[in-house]
């Protein structure tokens, strides 16, 4: 990392079926986007704690970005529903906490949606790199 | 500790030309708990396999990482090698350091670095993953086709004609779908109904084919070996036992309807069959166009009628319930609706027709017997215009796709619309020609020595003008206008995936695209699958294709079907979430949110009992779960915490 | 009400009927039409190459300028909305360029301009132009002519369906005329052809009214400066061409608009229509 500019951490908590999936087409297309984010996959995002997203944003994590099926598309019926409510609780939360909700974000990207999700990547990136470091936030 | 090995694949230079990987293994071969690092130019290979299987023996590992592609594509591949080494398959795990890295990074050291962070979250969820045992559970021997067209039929045929009892539901009154309506199929030019109908008697006859036809499939529950399914059978008003299906309540009937199977070109009765071959061939009535429904109590013609006292007004939709171990989805497609091609006029201006109406107009069954004939005025059209690609590769308005029969069918109408008459002239508007498949090339040669006249180029506008159809097109070769006056034009449309059918995509909890074709497991190597195990797919439903296409697709989703139906037990993943008794209080709270029904409360013990061959694995119940006695099987709270913590490493 | 207007150089030209019936029409359904100050040119449709851009620079100092006033710019000349419209979808789809414009330019736009034809604007104020109606324009059949820059590309216009639109008829109903449908009223009139082969577009613009007329039209009206120039100065040419056609007046919209809203004669800007629309509305008793 050069000095001066800030390269964010980013953690992605993706299900198999649609995000990861995506994350697969989108190399498969060779769409290029920032490598900032790590990715971690979950059978379904419904599996995502909240104690989890806390645990990167304390360990640095500077975003955190959740992706999971458009609702419907679930492959088990209806976790992304969970997890949309679990998203919008914690985005409450972090307010609270001092921590700006724009560092976690909920996406549905669907199997189908490589462009997609290179786009809400690179989006999301940009967003995290303007937020600055989350060190000195007060965690 | 754990004993770990990870393996570096080069994926020839797919990955080794972003990611440096002999820096890579190095770096690797010093984080704690990494026992052994290697690279290797391609993994999947046998001599790769065969490193991680010396490897294992050898340095005495306790676990493996390979970093890969994804593990869509070769977990099995590794897991296998990984037993053939003397592991357990679920201590193995892949990282993807090309789809989700190489492929979509140019920096090499950037590449690198995130690649080692990949690795390491994996490394830290295989030192927690445990040996598992898969679970066995008995498969139900009956199958379950959806979907009477070319593609039910023939695989309810394969699957029955191996041994195998087999349920065909078809939401029409009669099987047959799409072929049942056309003419005559290309390159052959055999007729349509000649090639289907002995299929179809075959399916009725069959021993161990139940055929359930006018009929829905509303729920499906379970999975694979063990799908429980409920069918709704529509009223028919007709005791379908009772029925001997002589005709004579639809001959007098005296209510005339436009007939779906004619594409509104013909007429049935409001008692109807949808056609004289259908099969079942038993008369349902169309409560929306019969008298006595219209005006409760009265006509009743068909009941008075009857000779065998079939006709039931009080018969009630049904639900049926049936045990299956694996569901062939074969629901075919629709054409793309011309009222959204305003240009051309479809709806305003009579003799502009679609490419399905004028398949019934050539057919000898047709409303016409085979004569082509004008809509407006019964006249013989001297001149026709075809329009391929209406509503295809066109991104900005209709359909970005191309659906692949239609360059076919248009030059077999333009062939057959000559044999009928002779002087006639048929001219074709069209992108490009594709014929791809087995004696099309020569099909189309044929169709343009018959006299066909073939202009490139787009249509912009078709309108009337004192009575006359008029076409204004492009000719893009001669980089002209053209302006041509037609008797009748025809608009080769598009497929699209049978309209109402995401109802049953969602209960089936399969995917499908965005142009709602069903998705398949892989695009290559699982064309006949769907993301779900004991789920296939068959025939236009999952993409435009055409006949010979269809049955191979049929007979291939067939033969998935019979490879798990013909086995007494199935194996399923284990990584399914268990309960620690010791920290589990009875609260409850995952039961609510389990979608599969999978956990029950013990209220003697007050613990969680897993119903595991239920279990799916989504893991809802572990984030629920507030003590953390929910636990998801090799992916514990504990395991995403530390790959949280090392995908956060600063290098 | 108060809305920024920018009329482009056609309207101080060759189509001044067009801005003098648009204040004469608004003036009479009490709005004020604002002119931005300074105003250039839109840089003409031309400019639109997308791997260029340097030719957005010239719409987006516009947008920017009338961002200032209220978030809304009324644009009746059909090249200029074309223009506009479709250089604001281009800067809010790639904000990348937006941004690097803006860097480079005093002005700095954020995209959220609204670009109106007054058509739209029309169809907004249903009500308020219904109430405003005193001359019954009722027999006089009209044939409405859109022309392709209003509906294309549709993604990025977004004004009314590209092939089969009716904002038009929509209007012409409302101020009580009879809308006549003719198949050919979104072909095009020969455009620009006009000046490097006016046979062409002497073609193809007597082609629509011949299809016109053909369908029982009194009167065609148009929004756009060229179309109206081809449809109407041609029919001299049209004439020796084709010796049988009958000539036929032609309309700036805001013309009929604003002789059903009774607005004085002098203000309609008919003395430059070069086929005299005189004829016509007295038969149908409107001057």
């Amino acid at each position: 990392m050069s000095e001066g500019t800030f390269e964010p951490k980013i953690i992605g908590f993706f299900c198999k079926w649609c995000t990861s999936a995506a994350a697969d087409l989108a190399g498969t297309s060779r769409k290029k986007y920032p490598a900032n984010l790590v990715p971690i996959r979950f059978f379904c995002s419904s599996r995502i704690d909240a104690q989890h997203i806390l645990h990167a944003f304390e360990n640095g994590a500077d975003g955190v970005l959740i992706g999971g099926c458009h609702f419907g598309d679930c492959h088990y019926q209806d976790g992304n529903y969970k997890t949309a409510r679990r998203i919008a609780l914690l985005h409450n939360l972090l307010k609270e906490m001092g921590i700006d909700k724009r560092r976690l974000q909920l996406e549905w990207i669907s199997a189908a949606e490589g462009d997609k999700f290179t786009k809400v990547v690179r989006k999301f990136t940009k967003q995290i790199k303007e937020l600055g470091p989350m060190k000195g936030n007060g965690v | 500790m754990k004993r770990i090995g990870v393996f570096i694949c080069h994926c020839g230079i797919n990955i080794a030309k972003t990611v440096d990987v002999e820096a890579l293994t190095e770096e690797i071969k010093k984080y704690p708990g990494v026992e052994h690092a290697e690279n290797y130019k391609y993994m999947c290979s046998d001599p790769g396999q065969n490193l991680v299987i010396d490897a294992i023996k050898e340095q005495k590992l306790d676990a493996v990482v390979v970093a890969a592609c994804s593990p869509t594509l070769h977990e099995n591949t590794f897991r296998n090698a990984s037993e053939r080494g003397g592991l357990n398959r679920y201590v193995c795990e892949m990282a993807n350091i090309r789809e989700h890295c190489s492929w979509v990074h140019d920096d090499k050291t950037v590449a690198t670095k995130k690649a080692s962070l990949i690795i390491k979250t994996i490394v830290e969820k295989v030192k927690y993953d445990e040996p598992l045992e898969p679970i066995q559970v008995n498969v139900t021997k009956r199958a379950l086709v959806i979907g009477g067209g070319i593609a039910g039929i023939q695989a309810a045929l394969d699957i029955a004609n191996a041994g195998v009892e087999t349920i065909l539901v078809e939401k029409g009154p009669s099987i047959g779908g799409r072929m049942a309506q056309l003419s005559e199929t290309f390159p052959t030019l055999d007729c349509s109904q000649c090639i289907l109908t002995p299929k179809m008697v075959e399916v009725s006859q069959h021993k161990k084919i139940k055929l359930i036809a006018y009929s829905e499939v509303e729920d499906v529950e379970g999975s694979v070996g063990n799908f429980k399914v409920k069918i709704k059978r529509k009223a028919a008003y007709v005791d379908q036992a009772k029925c001997t299906g002589c005709g004579i309540c639809y001959e007098k009937c005296p209510i005339k309807v436009d007939s779906e199977f004619e594409e509104g070109l013909g007429k049935r009765k409001a008692i109807y069959t949808p056609f004289p071959q259908a099969v079942p061939n038993k008369p349902i009535i169309d409560t929306e166009h019969c008298t006595f429904f219209l005006k409760p109590g009265k006509c009743k013609v068909c009941q008075i009628v009857c000779p065998v006292q079939a006709v039931d007004f009080e018969q009630q939709d049904e639900i049926l319930e049936e045990e299956v171990g694996a569901i062939v989805v074969a629901t075919g497609y629709d054409i793309y609706e011309p009222e959204k091609l305003k240009e051309y006029g479809y709806g305003t201006i009579p003799d502009v027709i679609t490419s399905m109406q004028f398949e019934r107009l050539l057919s000898a069954s047709g409303p016409t017997v085979g004569d082509v004939r004008r809509v407006s005025d019964g006249k013989e059209p001297k001149r026709i215009v075809f329009i391929q690609c209406a509503g295809s590769r066109d991104k900005e308005n209709h359909l970005e796709y191309c659906s692949k029969i239609c360059c076919m069918y248009t030059a077999k109408h333009a062939l057959l619309y000559k044999h009928r008459v002779h002087d006639g002239e048929a001219i074709i508007f069209y992108i490009d020609v594709r014929t791809a498949g087995k004696g099309y090339e020569e099909f189309y040669n044929r169709v343009t020595d018959e006299g066909a006249t073939y202009i490139r180029g787009k249509v912009s506008k078709v309108y009337q003008d004192n009575g006359k159809i008029i076409v204004l097109g492009a000719d893009t070769l001669s980089g002209k206008q053209v302006e041509v006056e037609a008797d009748m034009v025809v608009l080769a449309l598009g497929m699209v995936p049978t309209r109402n059918s995401e109802a049953l995509v969602r209960t089936l909890k399969i995917q499908c695209d965005a142009n709602a074709f069903l998705t398949e497991a892989h695009p290559k190597l699982r064309p006949v699958e769907s993301n779900t195990t004991g789920i296939y797919l068959a025939g236009a439903a999952q993409g435009p294709k055409d006949i010979p296409e269809v049955v191979a697709q049929a007979s291939g989703a067939a033969s998935k079907a019979i490879a798990i139906l013909t086995q007494d037990e199935i194996t399923f993943e284990p990584t399914i979430a268990g309960v620690d008794e010791d920290l589990c209080s009875g609260c409850g709270i995952c039961v609510g949110v389990c979608p599969y029904n999978a956990r029950e409360l013990d209220r003697e013990e007050m613990v969680i009992k897993v119903v595991e061959a239920l279990c799916q694995g989504c893991g809802s119940c572990s984030s629920a779960c507030p003590s953390g006695a929910a636990q998801q099987r090799n992916l514990i709270d504990r395991q995403i915490e530390r790959m949280v913590v090392s995908a956060l490493e600063e290098n | 009400m108060r809305i920024p207007y920018y009329p482009g150089c056609t309207l101080y030209t060759k189509a001044k009927p067009l801005n003098t019936s648009m204040h004469a029409c608004f003036s009479a359904i009490g709005v004020e039409l604002a002119e931005l100050p300074h105003w250039y040119c839109c840089g003409t449709t031309f400019t639109l190459a997308r791997d260029n851009r340097m030719s957005l620079i010239a719409p987006l100092r516009i947008l920017a300028k009338a961002q200032q006033e209220n978030g809304k710019v009324l644009v009746p000349c059909s090249i200029c909305y074309n223009t506009l419209k479709r250089a604001n979808y281009m800067l809010n789809e790639d904000t990348e360029t937006l941004d690097i414009i803006n860097e480079h330019l005093e002005e700095s736009y954020d995209g959220n301009e609204i670009v109106l034809h007054p058509l739209e604007f029309l169809r907004e104020n249903e009500e308020l132009i219904k109430s405003k109606v005193k001359k019954n324009l009722k027999d006089l059949k009209v044939g409405c002519y859109y022309g392709c820059l209003l509906l294309r590309p549709q993604q990025e216009i977004q004004f009314d369906d590209a092939e089969s639109p009716t904002i038009f008829e929509n209007f012409v109903s409302l101020i009580g005329a009879t809308p006549i449908d003719f198949p050919l009223k979104v072909e095009c009139c020969g455009s620009y052809l006009v000046v490097t082969s006016p046979d062409a577009a002497i073609e193809a613009s007597y082609k629509l009214l011949r299809n016109a007329q053909g369908n029982g039209v009194d009167a065609v009206v148009t929004s756009c400066p060229l179309c109206f120039y081809n449809l109407d100065a041609l029919q001299e040419k049209m004439k020796k061409a084709h010796p049988g056609f009958k000539q036929i007046p032609i309309f700036y919209f805001s013309q009929i608009l604003a002789i059903a809203l009774g607005v004085e004669e002098k203000n309609l800007g008919l003395e430059q229509n070069k086929v005299s629309p005189y004829e016509i509305l007295k038969e149908y008793d409107l001057l």
